[in-house]
């Protein structure tokens, strides 16, 4: 068949399966529900690594580093994340007065 | 008077197209007797001593810059005061929002590379894409396809795939969001379930990280097992088996500054099919079956490109003559046209 052919009758194909498992999906607008998911900062450990020649040990350098700064890490990730959860919150209040203050609808 | 062309990229590694670009117009450069140096912002171990460090970089008036501008790179933003002609190149900057759930850093970095390279376009002297895609929107209609050596439109259309193994359908590129990895193993789930049962699907490239490759190989035991390979850091020769075995290839990219693999895939004579997204449109011309509708559409798409000779036959041919566009040769005085009138 004619390509021009192939694209007319390949939309009449349906086979009625929706796959579940793991999907990508843009982030295009953001929530106040997953502006407070990102607030509270969780770092992988899984994405500790090297991206050297010879990485192997570095990465286990840096993850055996990063377990011994843990207590040191725990503070500065929960501080930072009491901040972000503020301006959240804060963002949240300014959006509930100005919805106070729209003028009626018709 | 000797000409100097310096190159300046925000990142260097070995499999990245951009950098293979930069490396081939230097060669080009050299023939034609012109002097100057390749440097970057970030270099991978692995390029040597092929780039050199951006601290380097020391352009004087005369001498030509040519900006490869692909990634947030704030410090590349100095050259701009240099007193060196300055062509910015854009490759397109990926949006942010492709990567804001899964790399939080990259997104950031994709972000303030996109407002980066607004600003950086008024302060350069010749703004050009390698699309027109890229280069309209920096508000510039001039495109100079990426310079490829490997790509020739003079080899002839090689052999399909030997018969009796399985149909397989190959992708290339990173294992990242946009290029929509999960969607292709949806699709050949869809393909064995619903028409040849024994299809495989080949996915080449690199992942963004492990946790999402790791994610992309459970979707692939979960709705395809056994029927996907990945595999990464091919070279040259590993990667063109990969094309020869292949008998469609399937691009569901959501966000395309260029897309070298599509001519590869021509180069190769693989039936293409595609998303109509960014500059694939573009880049494959009337070469590809491109479909913009529900993945099942695009499952059959590949499914006639697999099992209709004639249809097979029509694509090969398309795709073998869209290279004369992209051809080495061609590119090759397409880059030197701009760069002695820059």
């Amino acid at each position: 068949m004619k390509p021009e052919e192939a694209l007319e009758r390949a939309q009449r194909a349906s086979f009625g399966e929706d796959l579940s498992g793991f999907r990508v999906e843009p982030t295009s607008e953001l929530t106040t529900e997953k502006l407070t998911e990102w607030a509270v900062i969780e770092t992988d450990p899984a994405l500790v690594r090297s991206t050297r020649w010879y990485g192997a040990p570095i990465t286990w350098y840096k993850r055996g580093l990063r377990r011994m700064m843990r207590q040191e890490l725990g503070q500065a990730y929960a501080q930072q994340s009491r901040f972000n959860l503020m301006v959240v919150s804060r963002l949240q209040e300014l959006e509930s007065l100005r919805e106070e203050d729209a003028p009626p609808g018709p | 008077m000797k000409k100097t062309l310096h190159q300046v990229l925000s990142g260097a590694g070995p499999f990245d197209a951009i950098t293979r670009e930069a490396l081939a117009i230097r060669e080009l450069a050299g023939a034609w007797g012109w002097d100057g140096a390749d440097h970057a912002v970030h270099i991978d171990p692995r390029i040597g001593g092929r780039v050199r460090p951006f601290e380097q970089l020391a352009p004087q008036a005369g001498d030509t810059l040519l900006i490869h501008y692909s990634a947030y790179a704030p410090k590349v933003a100095s050259v701009l005061d240099t007193p060196a002609c300055k062509i910015l190149l854009t490759h397109n900057v990926t949006p942010a929002k492709w990567f804001w759930e899964h790399d939080p850093a990259i997104a950031v970095q994709c972000r303030l590379g996109r407002d980066e390279m607004h600003r950086f376009a008024p302060r350069c002297d010749v703004v050009v894409g390698d699309s027109l895609f890229n280069a309209r929107e920096l508000g510039s209609e001039r495109a100079l396809p990426l310079v490829l050596p490997w790509i020739s439109a003079d080899v002839p259309l090689p052999d399909e795939p030997a018969a009796g193994g399985p149909p397989v359908v190959l992708f290339v590129g990173r294992l990242v969001p946009h290029k929509r990895q999960d969607e292709l193993i949806r699709a050949i789930a869809l393909l064995r379930r619903h028409r040849l049962p024994d299809a495989q699907l080949v996915l080449v490239g690199e992942p963004l990280h492990e946790r999402y490759y790791e994610a992309l190989v459970a979707l692939a035991e979960e709705v395809a097992p056994g029927a996907v390979t990945f595999e990464r850091s091919l070279h040259d020769e590993a990667l063109a088996e990969r094309y020869r075995s292949a008998h469609a290839f399937l691009c569901l990219s959501e966000h395309e500054g260029f897309c070298v693999p599509l001519l590869e895939a021509f180069q190769h004579g693989v039936p293409v099919v595609a998303r109509p997204r960014g500059a694939v449109t573009e880049t494959v011309g009337d070469a590809a079956l491109l479909h913009d509708g529900p993945l099942d559409a695009m499952v059959e798409l590949v499914h006639f490109a697999i099992t209709d000779a004639e249809l097979r036959g029509e694509l090969r041919r398309r795709g073998h003559d869209r290279l004369a566009a992209y051809s080495y040769d061609r590119t090759s005085a397409l880059l030197r046209e701009l760069l002695e009138s820059g």
